[in-house]
């Protein structure tokens, strides 16, 4: 996922978790839960099996109601949007992603396409070339509205019709934290938050502990998923042990593995210098610069009385 | 030969003042004050207890801690203070054998089991078993004894008669995160208010502006200071303001850590009625952190107990029922227990494996500030907040920074635990994944309100109030 589609199904998962009223959760009622992220569904298209792949699937079973979300910052191709629109209940049952209590015989399913403004009308126009018909969420003017199709629940196609007013500032960015295709921004954050607890826990770093710690369902990913993401966490905190905490962290070659560079005892004043480091490496990754060794702290600690 | 007989302490205030009783005719001492005052008198601890002094037999022989070996006998060790013997030495000197019962709350982290000996050894050389597995004994470096109630594996009560300031040290090296696996309870200002047993006889407020970045609305409409008038005149009031600050009401921006700031009402029949009027008055406002209470607890029987409960879990009593003690104890345990426990099972969030697909559970929990409080520099508050140093010991770096809104990445330096914050000027929403202790939310809240604004709110998600609906229960 790309980070705006991560934004959208944060956004929905908000929409069903209450926040104490700094996000709109409008569904809180009807009790949906996840029961699947990113998760492949089998279905059969003009007899051809095919398998799309859900953002977030959604399912109530109060409601008897089930939703994947798909989150798009592209285009929508004529075989996922057919894929899509062939999905049944009995498939979500079958594949494990519905709600225990959803009744085959009377639940429906939506699929729910959400993208920015900018991307509307392209995703209209690709429904369109498929000849199919999906209810399309547009998030722009902090509102998410439904600006075509329509959802099967009645009370959440006229929450959406109505559109829901968001305050940006507010956006939930933490139930999903990064996917395989998140970016070195999404990643760093996670990466050098557990860096520094296992270096103030251990005093080194491995990057099989760290990934299988900093990353959510760890054991749930496929090989070539894991391969991958270790790749991008060792390339990150080399990217740290080289600048920003250049000093602070040594690797042990051969291994992909580091550790302080001093044995002196961490003070709170050496924890909170840790803490402007990993700031600025942060920063820098999730604006995508490199690194200026001139760059001031953003906000440097004063000593501690 | 001397002469003896007795006084009732409130009668002679002036030897609360001076802290040292030199007096030719004293023998027994009923104190009936505030615990803290009346523990300012003793000076020794019981290993102090000269047999051999002359006077000796006009005492009661003390129980010696080692002879402990269950919860009976833990009563009746401490039921000794409650009995407020003292001893009287050379050069007409009388020192006090026996303290106040001192309870403290501690809450052990990621060791699974607080029975375990090793665990508390780094603070209490000698340790042992009583025959009442639940139950330790042990004895710091000043050879004070304590006794440590595991009966909650993670909940633990620490029980002591030894002097106040050597006791606080104590604990203090236990449970300010030096020593790893230790966390004190920490008890929001509505908790505490709620925890009490008894008539309210005392509270106190005090504020430390540790957070930066924020003023208040009440201070930008007062730019200049000006005394503040009480509705009511309160003879119990006393109040500790900054030296800069002659009136309550400081002026701009919060300033730096040290400037602490306390008002406290003790001893009074009507305190509560003190407590309600000034906080109706917006006397000290948004200062209203209660740093402790003092109330008194009476059984029908007329036994009777004084408890000084405070923010960091610490309960002091005197009186004449140790069975109200030991009530009171439990029942704020079990209650802050089972607050903590509800944050980590029905709050934390985090994925389950469900069949085949995954499940989230869990909600955010919201800080709210009060709508005095102006953060007017977001970034400044944040980095205020998170740092290693004291109150609040959490690591914490922000991403994502905008004028509106700023993320934080945080650790808990006590447990290790990791946490994402998200912050706007109005609130915090806070989550918790699960497994993370839930103490820190009650360290974070609680310091909250003793250095921002004491009106902050803590909700779940939900709306429903953390800290006060399960005090109830």
């Amino acid at each position: 996922m790309s980070l705006e589609e991560l934004q959208f199904v944060n956004a929905f998962i908000g929409f069903c978790i209450p926040s104490g009223g700094t996000w709109p959760a409008p569904f809180v009622e009807a009790s949906y839960e996840i029961t699947g992220l990113e998760h492949e569904v089998d279905t059969v298209v003009d007899g051809v099996a095919c398998a799309p792949v859900a953002e977030m699937i959604r399912s109530s079973s109060k409601a008897q109601h089930c939703i994947l979300l798909e989150a798009k910052s592209g285009s929508v191709s004529d075989r996922q949007a057919r894929a899509y629109k062939a999905v049944t209940i009995n498939q979500l049952l079958v594949a494990g992603v519905a709600a225990d209590e959803i009744d085959v015989s009377t639940a429906f399913v939506d699929t729910i396409y959400v993208t920015g403004q900018n991307n509307s009308e392209r995703l209209s126009a690709d429904f369109g070339r498929a000849g199919v018909e999906f209810p399309l969420l547009v998030h722009g003017d902090s509102s998410f509205r439904l600006v075509e199709g329509s959802i099967l629940q009645e009370a959440m196609h006229r929450t959406f019709l109505d559109g829901i007013v968001i305050d940006e500032a507010a956006w939930p960015m933490n139930f999903v934290r990064c996917d395989r295709d998140s970016s070195d921004g999404e990643l760093a954050a996670l990466c050098i938050r557990k860096m520094v607890n296992l270096l103030l826990k251990r005093g080194e770093v491995d990057i099989e502990r760290l990934a299988s710690t900093a990353i959510d369902l760890w054991d749930r990913r496929g090989q070539e998923d894991r391969r991958r993401l270790r790749r991008r966490l060792a390339s990150l905190l080399a990217d740290a042990e080289a600048n920003e905490f250049r000093g602070e962290i040594v690797r042990d070659r051969p291994h992909q593995r580091w550790r302080r560079a001093s044995n002196k005892r961490l003070t709170p004043q050496s924890i909170d210098r840790l803490s402007d480091l990993a700031a600025q490496f942060v920063q820098r990754k999730q604006e995508g610069r490199p690194f200026n060794p001139d760059q001031p702290l953003l906000i440097p600690y004063g000593p501690d009385e | 030969m001397r002469s003896f007989s007795s006084y009732p302490l409130q009668s002679c205030p002036s030897f609360v003042r001076r802290g040292t009783l030199r007096v030719l005719t004293v023998t027994t001492i009923r104190a009936t004050r505030f615990p803290v005052e009346r523990d300012k008198l003793s000076d020794r601890n019981l290993a102090l207890e000269k047999r051999d002094s002359p006077l000796a037999l006009e005492t009661r022989s003390l129980m010696p801690a080692r002879s402990v070996q269950n919860r009976r006998g833990l009563s009746r060790y401490l039921s000794q203070s409650l009995t407020s013997d003292y001893h009287v030495f050379e050069e007409d000197e009388v020192k006090q054998l026996s303290t106040f019962i001192k309870s403290y709350l501690v809450e052990v982290h990621g060791y699974g089991d607080a029975s375990d000996l090793p665990l508390w050894k780094r603070v209490f050389p000698q340790l042992q078993r009583t025959s009442d597995p639940s139950l330790l004994m042990a004895m710091d470096r000043a050879n004070i004894p304590y006794f440590i109630d595991v009966s909650d594996k993670r909940f633990t009560v620490v029980h002591t008669i030894g002097r106040t300031k050597d006791t606080d040290q104590t604990l203090r090296l236990l449970a300010d995160g030096t020593t790893q696996g230790f966390d004190r309870a920490w008890l929001p200002s509505q908790f505490l208010f709620d925890s009490r047993v008894g008539t309210l006889r005392g509270f106190k407020f005090s504020h430390e502006p540790v957070a930066l970045g924020v003023t208040l609305t009440r201070e930008r409409e007062q730019p200049q200071s000006s005394p503040v008038a009480l509705a009511n005149e309160y003879d119990s009031l006393e109040m500790q303001s900054p030296p800069e600050s002659v009136s309550i009401v400081t002026t701009g921006r919060i300033p730096a850590r040290g400037q602490r700031s306390s008002m406290w009402v003790r001893d009074s029949y009507t305190a509560l009625n003190d407590y309600n009027g000034i906080r109706e008055s917006k006397v000290f406002a948004n200062r209203q952190a209660l740093d402790s209470i003092q109330y008194r607890a009476i059984t029908d029987k007329g036994r009777s107990i004084d408890h000084g409960l405070y923010s960091n879990g610490k309960i002091v009593a005197n009186g004449t029922s140790i069975g109200l003690h030991m009530l009171a104890v439990e029942n704020l345990k079990s209650s802050y227990a089972s607050i903590i426990r509800w944050l980590e099972n029905d709050c934390a969030t985090g994925w389950n494996g469900g069949t085949l697909g995954r499940s989230l559970s869990g909600e955010p929990l919201i800080i709210r500030f009060s709508a005095d409080t102006v953060i007017e520099d977001l970034q400044l508050f944040a980095r205020s907040i998170f740092r290693a140093s004291r109150p609040f010991r959490l690591f914490g770096f922000p991403h994502r920074v905008s004028d509106r809104r700023i993320d934080v990445e945080a650790i808990d330096l006590h447990t290790g635990d990791e946490f994402s914050v998200e912050m706007t000027r109005d609130w915090m929403r806070l989550y918790l994944p699960k497994g993370t202790c839930g103490n820190v939310v009650a360290r974070l809240y609680t310091n909250l309100l003793h250095s921002l604004d004491s009106d902050t709110s803590l909700t779940s998600g939900s709306g429903e109030v953390v800290f006060a609906s399960k005090a109830a229960g």
